[in-house]
């Protein structure tokens, strides 16, 4: 079982993602908001983050560049579950320190896999 | 007391009265908003868990609630879920709600009295976009509600149909939908909208004429290039405009002869449409063939919009054109007269 922080301020999200990693065995923390994603991140050190772009008070760039600028969460794998689709947003996105990038609409099945991936590979 | 004094006080107690009446409308209106969002949210986070567990299961183990009011919410949470979705979990969540019949509740509630019930069908049917639901769509595109007209035309781009292009443009030719509606929704059905919408060119009515045109050039129609030619000639100056834009856009060479004619032509009349000249010779730029140079060049001299937008076609095609091309430019943005340089440099 891993712990995994879930930031993005849609409701309906939060509760997809939630439901479908935890019927894997997988422990889920909330945030709704870029500054309190970037807090739990620190307080709770999830195994695995899964975060939005656009978010209020501090995008998910943002979260992720000051993630990876904290030496101990600098291993943090980071997936970013965004509307933003664009080519270039995808190259900002994994410049930005991103492990992995989904776009919304997206598939809870193909997520779960995702997580499941760099889950394996983070603990090699 | 006069009787004016008797006046003023009556229509003073009455701005009070009808004051009093206004604030206490307002604070009622916002409680039941208020109290209604309360209802809502209660609502939603009660049946959510419901909802997004038919994600795991098979339609017809899925529970689902029997009072309509708990119905209604769990379809809404349905709703909102969907378009977050995509692949296997919306399938599956689709499914349910096929099996539990709130699809063919829906395509009954088409026909409901009250433009609420039919805006809920219209979304409920736009967020799922199944092919078989066209035909009910396109019926609704006549509703008498312009929010359910809106949300039939988007759920009809959604689907992707081309059988959707006839009815959506007619929709825009009696003015029942909004043009930017329309496009959005041919665009997404994508390049199948290609062939029905050359015959719109020919169309009596110049917002069709001029929509088709810039749909043509969105979808990359290649194709189209020699009826967007006869556009040029349309008798509508926007719809020859938009033309000019297309054929740019498009960037097929078969194009410089007519946009060179109609430059000329514009430059010969004593009132030339500086819009149009603009959208010939920004097109002339992006095709880029040679031919157009010397017009181009005289196009420097004209009008300061015209000779910038000259000026950045000529950038355009290339760097032996742009020394002469920058010094405009620079001419332009300075609002100084031209300074010609001889064979032996600056005079």
């Amino acid at each position: 079982m891993s712990r995994i922080l879930v930031v993005d301020d849609d409701d309906d999200i939060c509760a997809l993602v939630a439901f479908k990693l935890e019927s894997l065995g997988h422990e889920v923390l909330i945030e709704r908001d870029g500054e309190g994603g970037l807090a739990a991140a620190r307080q709770e050190m999830p195994d695995l983050v899964v975060l939005d772009w656009m978010m209020p008070r501090m995008t998910g760039l943002e979260v992720c560049l000051a993630v990876r600028s904290d030496p101990g969460l600098e291993r943090m794998p980071i997936i970013l579950l965004t509307a933003k689709a664009q080519e270039a947003d995808v190259q900002r996105g994994f410049a930005a320190g991103a492990d992995d990038y989904l776009v919304k609409p997206f598939s809870p099945r193909e997520l779960a896999s995702r997580v499941e991936a760099l889950l394996t590979r983070a603990r090699r | 007391m006069t009787t004016t004094h008797a006046a003023f006080i009556l229509a003073l107690v009455g701005c009070s009265v009808a004051l009093v009446a206004l604030v206490v409308l307002i604070v009622a209106v916002r409680t039941i908003r208020a109290l209604l969002d309360r209802r809502r949210a209660v609502q939603t986070s009660r049946w959510r868990p419901l909802v997004i567990g038919w994600m795991n299961g098979g339609a017809e183990q899925a529970t689902f609630p029997t009072r309509r009011r708990d119905k209604n919410s769990v379809v809404t949470i349905a709703s909102e879920l969907l378009p977050k979705l995509r692949g296997g979990d919306r399938d599956a969540l689709a499914a349910v709600l096929a099996h539990q019949g709130v699809l063919t509740s829906a395509i009954q509630a088409v026909g409901s009295r009250r433009s609420v019930v039919r805006l809920r069908a219209a979304v409920l049917l736009d967020v799922l976009a199944r092919d078989g639901d066209v035909d009910v769509l396109v019926g609704l595109l006549g509703d008498r509600d312009p929010q359910v007209r809106v949300v039939a035309a988007r759920a009809l781009g959604r689907i992707g149909s081309p059988a959707a292009i006839p009815p959506l443009m007619r929709g825009l030719q009696h003015r029942s939908l909004p043009s930017n509606t329309v496009s959005m929704a041919i665009v997404r059905i994508g390049p199948q909208a290609i062939t029905p919408l050359l015959g719109w060119l020919y169309s009596n009515d110049a917002r069709c004429r001029c929509t088709a045109v810039e749909l043509l050039g969105f979808l990359g129609a290649t194709e189209a290039a020699f009826d967007l030619v006869n556009a040029l000639d349309d008798e509508d100056l926007t719809v020859a405009t938009a033309a000019a834009r297309t054929l740019g856009r498009l960037g097929r060479p078969i194009a410089v002869d007519a946009l060179l004619a109609k430059l000329e032509h514009e430059y010969d009349t004593d009132e030339l449409d500086v819009g149009f000249c603009i959208a010939c010779v920004t097109s002339l730029g992006q095709i880029g063939d040679r031919r157009a140079i010397p017009l181009l060049s005289e196009s420097l001299a004209r009008s300061h919009r015209l000779s910038a937008s000259a000026a950045t076609a000529l950038e355009m095609m290339g760097p032996r054109r742009s020394l002469r091309s920058q010094q405009a430019r620079t001419e332009i943005e300075q609002h100084q007269p031209p300074i010609y340089v001889s064979q032996g440099g600056p005079s």
